[in-house]
């Protein structure tokens, strides 16, 4: 069984979002420590990149953070190498095409695998444009993450049905509208991802409430927490680790 | 299986957006694809452009500059004279009317220097429709005057204070906010870059520019220019200004990008000179960058050409070799602002600027029975201020 598919056994799965370097790798490690131990099975590590289009700014401003405190691409995959003498969960890289692209795609893969990532997320890659780097993802053996939306309707079938070993599902509540109704288009949405595939969904919504965090993962396989994580990181700073255990163990225990 | 995705150019363009916009840039490319062709659609858009933002642009004969400058016969593009006084207007009332076709009540759009912003809100205002325009916080501040221009024309501007706040958050923003309102808004996007089928629909109403010129230089000359100039910094007047001479073997197609103070500082916005092939802002194609593919923030003078990217279509006549791109600093521009001024009573935009000092430097290599156009691809009135303080005048809108 490859490494990614261990995040998804024994109940749901809480992934928190963590920008590497922000605002410093030191406390990117205790960060990660503190989530693992308060119940994170799945590590979700951003490569910050300056302008993350598909992102709010919330989540821009701590790129920036990390890229002001020195952090690059190199720098990152040295304190995975580093990370993994210490923590074992799986951890999927977040970063933007270009960051991939420029860093050269297969020397970026052999990176990946050489220091223990298990999978990879690009959220400016839509499913049509993935052939630019999926080659290069399956000789290394890193799952390229398929990435639905609460707006992808028609499409739903066509992606999921080529999913590999994880979807992310990303939702929000559209302007105008209620979580309730963006819970009901959840619902209808995991449906049809569920007829077609197989594969673990993790769902990416921006929430904190514990109450409706507990919806949410009743609904699929895990939920990724990013807005909350940032905001405590850009908080607290050096001392963020202990809040985001504790931000990880209350969203568990929901 | 790269060159076989939709909306490419060589290796560049494609569509890298996230998932959420996917649908929308799908509905988009779909209603093109038909309204592109509908007699309907193409009857009312020539209505606007002649009867309301005052095409044709004129075909002007620069005799005083070709004298002064010994060489080659200058004729200029006056897209300064169209209505808001910049060839953006083109782009602007195809797109407005295409959304308000596909059912939009609302658009969106970013804005640099604000000429693009003011379009936007000139046709939302004429199409009773809704406009929000997302404007870099430190342009706000710039163009004064284009933001309240946007204001009395019934639109809303948020200054964007992600990033640099400058033209690339303005962009980043106004794709997040579309993600938000995809039911109802269109996301009019002001140059020939981001993800397909942008780059073909802008490229396409401006191609009325060279469509123009092409036939006011034949009527006037009997023959093809041996080349066309225009700026290029998302590069929506150049490829205007370049589409229907690109079959034309013998007419160079000469882009000038904004070097800002030089090629070998980092104070700059020449893509093509200094970038390199990256995926930003929904296309592949050349940007400026640092060594991580982190996107450089760039500088210009110029707000309109202060981007770090160059549309996908320009990209691959770079690579072809078919079009040439050379960097412009600030300090030629803002000779050739003041040259065109004195020689001709014409004041350029400081992004048309750009290409006139080109203009400059090449007239005088040709030869007298060669003919050279150049794309004033906006008037300069909106410059005067920030000119003349360059210039240690100390004068504020």
């Amino acid at each position: 069984m490859s490494k990614l598919k261990e995040a998804f056994l024994n109940g749901k799965t809480l992934a928190p979002f963590i920008t590497c370097g922000d605002p410093n790798l030191q406390a990117t490690a205790a960060s990660i420590r503190e989530a693992v131990k308060s119940g994170a099975k799945l590590i979700v590590l951003g490569i910050p990149f300056s302008d993350p289009t598909a992102e709010a700014p919330l989540l821009q401003e701590a790129s920036i953070r990390a890229l002001k405190g020195g952090v690059n691409t190199d720098k990152v995959f040295a304190f995975m190498k580093e990370l993994r003498e210490t923590v074992s969960v799986p951890v999927v890289f977040v970063t933007y095409a270009n960051v991939v692209f420029s860093y050269g795609v297969d020397r970026f893969m052999e990176n990946c695998d050489k220091s223990g990532v298990n999978g990879l997320m690009i959220p400016d890659l839509p499913y049509e444009e993935r052939g630019d780097f999926l080659p290069e993802c399956k000789k290394c053996g890193i799952e390229l993450v398929t990435q639905l939306a609460l707006n992808s309707d028609n499409r739903i079938e066509m992606i999921a049905k080529d999913a590999g070993e994880m979807i992310c599902l990303t939702a929000k509540i559209a302007a105008g509208s209620t979580f309730d109704e963006a819970l009901t288009k959840l619902k209808e949405t995991i449906e049809r991802i569920r007829k077609a595939s197989g594969a673990p969904c993790l769902i990416d919504f921006d929430l904190d409430d514990a109450d409706q965090v507990r919806k949410v993962v009743g609904l699929a396989d895990g939920i990724l927490i990013s807005s909350a994580i940032v905001r405590l990181q850009a908080k607290y700073g050096d001392e963020a680790s202990k809040y985001i255990g504790e931000c990880v163990e209350a969203l568990s225990k929901a | 299986m790269a060159e076989m995705t939709k909306g490419r150019f060589g290796i560049h363009g494609g569509q890298y957006v996230p998932e959420t916009l996917m649908n929308a840039v799908n509905e988009l490319e779909k209603a093109y694809e038909f309204f592109k062709n509908d007699e309907e659609f193409n009857r009312e858009l020539t209505a606007l452009f002649n009867d309301y933002a005052g095409r044709p642009s004129l075909l002007y004969y620069a005799e005083k500059m070709t004298k002064d400058l010994g060489g080659a016969k200058i004729y200029l593009k006056r897209e300064d004279l169209n209505h808001t006084g910049a060839h953006k207007i083109n782009n602007v009332l195809g797109q407005a009317l295409l959304a308000k076709k596909m059912g939009k009540k609302r658009l969106i759009a970013e804005t640099g220097a604000g000429q693009h912003g003011v379009a936007t809100a000139t046709a939302a205002a004429l199409m009773n429709m809704e406009c929000v325009v997302y404007m870099g916080k430190e342009d706000t501040e710039r163009q004064a005057l284009n933001v309240y221009r946007m204001r009395l024309l019934g639109a809303e501007v948020i200054p964007v204070t992600s990033g640099t706040a400058t033209l690339k958050d303005a962009v980043s923003e106004a794709m997040r906010e579309w993600t938000n309102r995809i039911d109802d808004s269109h996301y009019c996007l002001g140059s020939v870059m981001g993800p397909h089928p942008f780059p073909t629909i802008v490229r396409d109403f401006q191609a009325v520019i060279s469509k123009e010129a092409r036939q006011q230089i034949l009527e006037k000359e009997g023959k093809l220019p041996d080349a066309v100039l225009a700026c290029v910094g998302g590069g929506s007047n150049a490829i205007g200004s370049f589409y229907h001479f690109i079959g034309d073997e013998g007419v160079r197609l000469i882009g000038c990008e904004a070097a800002g103070r030089g090629i070998d500082t980092f104070e700059t916005a020449a893509t093509v000179n200094t970038g390199r092939v990256g995926i930003f802002h929904g296309m592949k194609s050349y940007f400026c960058q640092d060594e991580y593919g982190q996107i450089a923030p760039v500088y210009s003078i110029s707000a309109g050409l202060d981007y770090p990217g160059i549309g996908p279509e320009h990209a691959h006549l770079h690579d072809i070799g078919r079009a040439q791109y050379v960097p412009v600093t600030d300090d030629e521009a803002v000779d050739a602002f003041e040259y065109l001024a004195r020689t001709e009573g014409i004041i350029p935009a400081i992004e048309s600027s750009h290409a006139v000092a080109h203009a400059m430097k090449l007239a005088p290599t040709m030869s007298k029975d060669q003919i050279m156009i150049v794309t004033i691809s906006g008037r300069g009135d909106k410059d005067c201020a920030a000119i003349a303080r360059y210039r240690g005048e100390d004068i504020h809108e």
